[in-house]
């Protein structure tokens, strides 16, 4: 606080000069004493607060019991209110604005900002404790933290949200029931079992069984659906020439099941001009009689054997030269032998005929089937040349699984 | 090896084995035997250990081609073309 004149004690007290005073009666004024005493007043009431506002203070003025203002022009701007202050207006304990508080300026809170009442921003709040992110969320102290985000557009609310082009990822459960467009070459995981309509296989199996000879009984495998069945009979021999020549003996019948698929086997090559016929199928989906071979050929010198029947599975035998033995048929073509060349003033000997062949697809197949592979017809023998043998039969079986 | 296969003693069918199979074979019911036979054929009889034709294939007499000097000969005018060109007419 300033030094108070000469009249104030320094604690706000005026003193008058006792210089001269006090007077008493008949007390000869003297000029002196009497303008000391008006410059201590002037000077007294000089330093005084005007309250018409005139001077202004030269030093903080201690106000112990407060400030009462009867204005009551509302602060509504830096001109206007009960305290306007040019430095700003130190609160060393509570501020309380009874009506509207309105702060042109920044605002820094030191401490805790307790709101009992509503916040209303009509701008947009900045937290510089959050990262530049598109939603916030409270921690473990309630804090204000900002989240981390994946995707653009609205922030999705747990009922009836729209999503565009969501990654899931992996949820944890979810139904669904309305869900359409699953695309199952690349939507789906896992095996469908039958029970739901598919097959409980990750493929589509097959296998095959082929039955070159002999004869038995063909076990169905477990969870076979169907089978298909290709069979061939045996061929035919062919037949020899000359001197003492023998026919060629048929093949033997290939056959699945009981009185089920038959292929009988082809005629064996004879040894005068007579065609021997193919065998003939019965039981199957297809069936396709074995080729006939042409009979002996007599009265042309050197004429080549005949040829044999041949098979969807070909391999024929083919005839053999003048003096020459026939050809034999391929193993298991059913196809029949070559009949031998014929000779000088010989007849040629005749080919064997085919096997019958068939197919058959067989759903809801039994669980065992007999089969029989029917044997190469033997080539006939003679002076001159021999036949060729013919084609064992053959017996393919593709087990399906679906 | 051909076995016959063969049942009151007719052969049903012909197959070939490795060895000797079981009575019945494998695959055909009881009564049916395998016998160890090259040249029989389905339907042959068995009898007295000899497979034998039932229907034995009735051989045909095949026509023997008739030679270049058989054809001149049965030809008159044929015959009198060939004197004229030896000039034997």
């Amino acid at each position: 606080m300033e030094v108070a004149t000469v009249s104030y004690n320094g604690s706000g007290t005026f003193q008058i000069n006792t210089s001269g005073q006090p007077v008493v009666a008949g007390t000869v004024i003297s000029s002196t004493a009497f303008n000391a005493l008006t410059a201590d007043l002037a000077t007294g009431l000089s330093t005084a607060i005007t309250k018409d506002g005139q001077t202004a203070t030269t030093a903080r003025i201690p106000f112990a019991a407060g400030i009462s203002s009867t204005l009551v022009t509302d602060s509504s701007s830096t001109g206007t209110g009960s305290i306007i202050t040019a430095g700003g207006a130190g609160i060393a304990k509570a501020l309380y604005v009874g009506t509207t508080a309105n702060v042109a300026g920044a605002v820094t809170l030191q401490s805790t900002l307790n709101v009992t009442g509503v916040a209303t921003f009509s701008a947009t709040p900045i937290c510089s404790s959050l990262t530049a992110s598109s939603a916030v969320a409270t921690d473990a102290s309630k804090n204000l933290v900002s989240v981390t985000n994946t995707g653009t557009g609205n922030n999705v609310l747990a009922t009836s949200p729209t999503l565009v082009t969501p990654i899931l990822g992996t949820p944890q459960s979810g139904t669904l029931t309305n869900a359409t467009g699953l695309p199952l070459s690349t939507g789906v995981t896992g095996t469908l079992p039958v029970a739901n309509g598919g097959t409980g296989l990750t493929s589509i199996p097959h296998t095959v069984q082929v039955f070159t000879s002999s004869s038995g009984t063909y076990t169905t495998p477990a969870n076979c659906k169907a089978i298909s069945v290709r069979m061939v009979g045996g061929g035919g021999g062919g037949a020899g020439t000359g001197t003492s020549a023998t026919a060629g003996t048929a093949g033997g019948s290939t056959t699945f099941g009981t009185a089920f698929l038959t292929c009988t086997g082809g005629a064996g090559g004879f040894v005068t001009g007579v065609n021997q016929a193919g065998g003939t199928a019965t039981g199957g989906d297809i069936n396709i009689a074995g080729a006939t071979a042409p009979g002996a050929v007599g009265g042309v010198t050197n004429f080549t054997g005949g040829v044999g029947g041949s098979t969807p599975f070909g391999g024929a035998g083919a005839g053999g030269c003048a003096n020459a033995t026939g050809s034999t048929a391929a193993t298991n073509s059913g196809a029949g032998g070559g009949g031998g060349g014929g000779g000088t003033s010989t007849l040629t000997g005749g080919g064997g005929a085919a096997g019958a062949y068939l197919e058959k697809l067989i759903s809801s197949p039994s669980a065992t089937y007999s089969y029989a592979v029917g044997a190469a017809g033997t080539n006939g023998t003679g002076g001159t040349s021999n036949g060729g043998g013919g084609g064992s039969g053959l017996i393919i079986v593709t087990e399906y699984y679906v | 090896m051909k076995y016959a296969i063969v049942k009151n003693g007719i052969v049903v069918n012909v197959i070939e084995y490795d060895q000797q199979p079981s009575t019945p074979p494998a695959g055909f019911e009881d009564g049916h035997i395998a016998i160890q036979e090259d040249r029989a054929n389905v339907g042959f009889i068995y009898a007295n250990g000899q497979f034998t034709d039932p229907n034995p294939p009735e051989l045909v007499e095949m026509p023997t081609m008739p030679t270049l000097t058989d054809m001149i000969l049965a030809d008159p005018i044929e015959l009198a073309k060939l004197k004229q060109a030896l000039g034997i007419a």
